[in-house]
């Protein structure tokens, strides 16, 4: 059955207020494949994906389903014509069965009009038998893992007969295991002649899963490339447009003195046993898999959470960090993990994001200097590339990047001695992340000692001088990151023994 | 990208334009509006005795919208300011023979103490507010019905007390200034002072707020203590004015007030809103009732408009926090 298209998108052209989103896209689908749409953020793939399944109207262009020309007006529409999309963020209802989420608004009947739910779990276990997934369908949704609620989800777009499914992001939040038995579910729909539009910034797994790859750069397709034929450059170059040697960027510095120490950090139930340091101009990594504690050990220490024992040390002094306010007037920036819910006051402008840090010293007696602030964030918009209309827009109609920069440029204006970032270049594209690491290596060229929390070990690897990995709380290895092999990071992070550990820390770690 | 295609694609037409405006800036639009049916209608809608007037009788909602707007910009609510209205025009009342100064600084206390209670317990102890202030409106006008043992309280219309209420210079009345000098310094305040920011930042995301190093808790402390205390001034001009106070004299002003500055387009979600729309909303619904009068409108459907022009007011909200988020 591989060779016809099922779905033909041809010119599909959308504008928005500021914006042209998409201009004479051509995009087209096999039936049985796998075709992921790459490209960065505001490059237009969720644009597409959204005119596929009726949330937007496109301006242009005709869409040939089964070679029929079709009109999507709204997702119900979509739903209709057997066009189903997964999103990030599911839409369930957790209080709700298994079962009955899977036929949410269309329920089995039986006698006297009552819902028969045996019938409807009967059917549910049925479609989740053919996914090859052992989920109870009586079980509630709100007690599945986020995995599983995505395979009710890929179930009940089978219920619908959906011949094409759109996944966005779909394994943003799994684990490494969810994931593989993602792909699994995905060779099994794929066999059953069910094509799958996918929608990652996860390289590593478009080149596993997909058969083509389309990448999408400022609302063109730049290209597509067979599954088989792809790499990792071809696939960057495409979408930046230029090589991917200036990708990562790395300064060489000499670091100064230890700015930030920490000793036996411990807190209940979460993470034990934590000693590292930081020195003036270093940038050290914190990598681990999901779930490892790497973020929740960098909470702790800016005031976020609790601790529950251990000695911290800034600049050589013992510090007790209670709330974010002690870690802003020793000097200590934090960008949150979860940018929308602590990193940015999404409804609030640009301006107000940025100078909320620094409201003390634009302070005179007892009033902000209006003309300073405005200067102030001014200069942090230009010198980090955030496009804006101007400083008022509120974040919320930024791009992720930009976001992104916005959250990081309220910390530079502290001087901060030590930036700990959680996940920096989560979820935004390729082009803010290579300035977000030109931003990291500026900033330890001015000796700020960075603390980079990553999940991305491309990224931690390449970025970080020197590299402490986790697993269930617990630093299992301590490396240089040029002496250090990626297979010696996912052992460590495994929680396999390492013999090739090196101890840099001296005198701190034992 | 944005940047360049901006001009391009934004078409900017005449009735775009006109539907930006009303999007944003709708009351204003409004209140011009109202003005010129109220001229047009009426001979004596614009004379300065009449204008006066308008602006006393918004002057009382005014100042304690004023206090208001700062809870609502930082994502609360305060339901109790009508029966501190109540507590503190008693007290005003009852107090007349301690002296001048002294019953005033009590009130003042008083009312300040209420919104610290409201702001301990919605700032540092993380309850809702909400519900709050529904119990604290509860006691508080409790305690004005203990204090004045439901009676109607006389106070000496002669006292020197009743230049709050009555007084003017030159032509305005003393109200009037009270009301334009508090809105210009807390306008200041919001506008220009760290406790502003912290306010708009705190009603913006409260999480985001505290991992910038913003005290949330003690910034939602002192909004409350202000709504308090300007609660308490509006208690000191009403009952200068009328030289007398019920027990129950505030029931009620909470919704009016909070109408006030919903009307004017803080947003009720918090991190949006404006001293300067707050006192444009109190100066609607009272050009709004002196046209309602001027026009021999019968109370009961005064209210039943009143009441559409809220509903409004808070579909214009979300149809402009639309608007900003295209």
């Amino acid at each position: 059955m591989v060779g016809e298209y099922i779905l033909e998108m041809k010119g599909i052209s959308k504008a928005f207020p500021g914006v042209q989103a998409l201009k004479r896209v051509d995009f087209n689908l096999q039936r049985g494949e796998v075709h992921a749409l790459v490209g960065e953020n505001g490059a237009g793939k969720s644009t597409l994906v959204k005119i596929l399944s009726g949330v937007y109207k496109k301006d242009e262009g005709e869409i040939v389903l089964n070679g029929k020309k079709v009109d999507i007006g709204t997702p119900q529409i979509a739903r209709e014509l057997g066009i189903a999309t997964i999103y990030q963020e599911l839409a369930m209802v957790p209080q709700l069965s298994v079962a009955e989420n899977i036929f949410l608004g269309r329920p089995i009947f039986g006698k006297f009009h009552f819902i028969n739910r045996t019938a409807m779990e009967e059917k549910a276990k049925v479609l989740l038998e053919s996914l090859g997934v052992s989920i109870q369908p009586s079980k509630l949704v709100e007690d599945l893992s986020i995995g599983q609620r995505q395979l009710v989800e890929i179930a009940k777009a089978l219920s619908l007969d959906a011949k094409i499914i759109v996944m966005d992001e779909p394994t943003s939040s799994l684990s490494q295991t969810e994931t593989e038995y993602l792909f699994k579910v995905i060779d099994r729909l794929k066999s059953n002649g069910i094509s799958i539009v996918y929608i990652s910034h996860r390289f590593e797994e478009i080149l596993n899963v997909a058969d083509q790859i389309s990448v999408i750069r400022d609302g063109n397709n730049v290209g597509t490339l067979s599954g088989k034929s792809a790499t990792h450059e071809k696939i960057i170059e495409l979408m930046v447009g230029r090589r991917i040697e200036e990708f990562y960027v790395k300064v060489n510095v000499e670091y100064g003195e230890p700015v930030f120490c920490v000793e036996n950090l411990w807190r209940k139930g979460v993470f034990y046993d934590i000693n590292f340091e930081v020195r003036e101009g270093e940038i050290l990594g914190i990598t681990g898999l999901v779930g490892a504690g790497k973020s929740e050990v960098v909470r702790s220490i800016f005031g976020l959470d609790p601790l529950d024992g251990g000695k911290v040390l800034f600049n050589n002094k013992e510090i007790f960090i209670k709330s974010p306010i002690n870690a802003r007037h020793l000097g200590i920036g934090f960008l949150p993990e979860t940018r929308k819910e602590e990193g940015l006051m999404l409804p609030l402008s640009v301006r107000r994001n940025i100078s909320i840090t620094i409201l003390d010293s634009l302070c005179k007696w007892g009033l902000i200097n209006s003309l300073n602030e405005v200067q102030l964030v001014e200069d942090y918009v230009k010198t980090l590339k955030i496009k804006t209309p101007t400083i008022e827009e509120i974040t919320v109609n930024l791009s992720g990047g930009n976001q992104q920069k916005v959250a990081i440029a309220k910390w530079l204006g502290i001087m901060p001695k030590l930036l700990i970032l959680d996940e920096p270049t989560k979820g935004i594209d390729v082009g803010a992340k290579s300035e977000i690491y030109a931003l990291i290596s500026e900033l330890v060229k001015n000796k700020v000692g960075v603390v980079l929390v990553s999940s991305d070990l491309d990224e931690v690897m390449a970025i970080s001088d020197r590299l402490i990995v986790m697993h269930e709380g617990v630093i299992t290895g301590y490396f240089k990151t040029k002496e250090v092999s990626k297979i010696n990071v996912l052992s460590a992070a495994t929680g396999f023994n390492n013999p090739q550990t090196t101890n840099f820390s001296g005198t701190v770690a034992r | 990208m944005i940047q360049t295609t901006y001009q391009e694609t934004k078409k900017t037409t005449g009735l775009r334009i006109l539907m930006d405006i009303l999007k944003r800036h709708g009351i204003f639009v409004a209140l011009i509006a109202l003005f010129i049916v109220g001229s047009l209608i009426s001979d004596v809608f614009l004379s300065p005795r009449n204008i006066f007037n308008i602006l006393r009788q918004s002057s009382i909602v005014g100042i304690m919208a004023i206090g208001m707007t700062f809870v609502l910009i930082g994502g609360d609510i305060d339901l109790s300011v009508g029966s501190t209205l109540s507590l503190c025009m008693v007290l005003a009342i009852g107090l007349q023979q301690q002296g001048l100064a002294l019953s005033i600084l009590i009130v003042l206390i008083v009312g300040i103490l209420v919104g610290l209670l409201n702001g301990l317990l919605v700032g540092l102890f993380k309850a809702n507010a909400f519900i709050v202030t529904l119990g604290t409106m509860s006691i508080v006008q409790a305690i004005a019905l203990i204090y004045s043992k439901g009676y109607h309280m006389l106070g000496d219309p002669e006292s020197a007390f009743s230049i709050i209420g009555r007084g003017m210079i030159g032509p305005v009345p003393i109200p009037v200034i009270i009301f334009i000098a508090f809105s210009i310094v807390f306008h200041i305040i919001l506008n220009n002072s760290k406790f502003g920011y912290s306010v708009y930042a705190t009603g913006g995301n409260a999480k985001a707020a505290w991992a910038s190093g913003i005290h949330t808790g003690l910034t939602k402390l002192l909004a409350f203590a202000l709504t308090g205390f300007t609660a308490a001034v509006g208690a000191l001009v009403m009952s200068s004015r009328l030289a007398s106070a019920q027990p129950s004299a505030g029931q009620g002003y909470e919704l009016d007030v909070i109408a006030a500055v919903i009307l004017g387009g803080t947003s009720l979600l918090g991190g949006r809103g404006s001293i300067l729309r707050t006192v444009v909303g109190a100066l609607f619904f009272a050009v709004f009732s002196n046209l309602m009068i001027l026009l021999n409108v019968a109370y009961p459907f005064q209210l039943v408009i009143k009441g559409a022009i809220i509903i409004c007011a808070v579909w214009a909200d979300i149809i402009g926090r639309r608007a900003l988020q295209q």
